[in-house]
């Protein structure tokens, strides 16, 4: 009877242990994710803004100056971003052969994103159908000029 | 008509179509325009999850329409919030009016705020599971 009885306390007293763990585990766990949180809404420091190049290849109907491209593509950076973010991002074509419609685009390490998005936006150019593909994103001009002339599509 | 070797995306104008294409095994998608944008409610999402019916939504319509933007953004992160597949498709009719992959990762990220892995399998994965298993070939 008295092993029966301690038994039984032992069984009750292992399941609110268990309860318990599972309850403070549980805190715990919520705890570190409220913590994780707030370490990556910390903002982040940006000391230096670094250049990215970004290697493009034009496929077109007719060919595409320089100017053209460089007008259609703040025209619609602004029309989808603003002039806000254009002006962080600073887009620049630093490259662009009309020949082969390959070019380099420079453009702020925060906007990459804005970037590639703007270049794949371009529709037509003074009414020539074109489409822009972004090829490579490099941190030199010199890897995006190796990029360019060595990539296909 | 032979539904097992053909890709059949559905635009339906009424509840009841919406309700009925969720559940038919036949239809392969159901496409959210701005026509039809105000049937795809959490009750829709619910049927839609259910039977794991992928929901597609055109580049067109989500860049056009700049009246209807905050709309779809609403709809899409419910969507993807639930987990539910979806596919986006470019609507093309001539050549240039497609889009190179990698902007449209990026289109989708900052437009919208959905994350390139979400996107990649938007565009890849899903519609590929789909031609996979219906066979479907070019011919």
């Amino acid at each position: 009877m008295i092993w029966e009885l301690i038994a039984i306390t032992a069984l009750a007293i292992s399941i609110i242990l268990f309860i318990s763990t599972t309850y403070l585990l549980r805190r715990v766990n919520r705890l570190y994710k409220g913590l994780v949180k707030l370490i990556e809404l910390k903002p982040s420091k940006v000391k230096r803004v670094r250049k990215r190049y970004i290697v493009f290849a034009a496929l077109f109907e007719d060919e595409i100056s320089i100017n053209e491209l460089d007008k259609a593509l703040r025209d619609v950076f602004i029309m989808y971003y603003g002039v806000s973010l254009y002006s962080k991002a600073s887009p620049r074509i630093v490259f662009y052969d009309e020949r082969l419609g390959r070019g380099v685009l420079r453009v702020s390490h925060t906007c990459v994103d804005h970037a590639i998005a703007t270049l794949g936006l371009i529709k037509s150019i003074n009414n020539k159908r074109c489409i822009i593909v972004p090829i490579r994103t490099t941190g030199t001009l010199k890897k995006a000029q190796e990029y360019m002339l060595k990539t296909r599509i | 008509m032979d539904y097992n070797r053909m890709f059949i995306t559905v635009h339906p104008l009424s509840v009841e179509t919406a309700r009925w294409c969720a559940h038919d095994s036949r239809v392969d998608s159901i496409l959210m325009t701005p026509e039809n944008i105000s049937l795809f409610d959490k009750k829709q999402l619910g049927v839609m999850k259910y039977y794991s019916k992928p929901l597609e939504v055109t580049m067109k319509d989500l860049l056009d329409k700049v009246e209807l933007r905050e709309l779809i953004y609403r709809r899409l992160k419910l969507y993807i919030s639930r987990r539910l597949p979806f596919i986006l498709s470019s609507r093309a009719e001539k050549w240039c009016d497609l889009y190179p992959p990698l902007s449209l990762l990026k289109i989708m990220l900052t437009q919208y705020d959905v994350p390139d892995e979400i996107s990649m399998l938007a565009i890849s994965n899903i519609p590929e599971m789909i031609i996979s298993r219906k066979r479907i070939d070019n011919t």
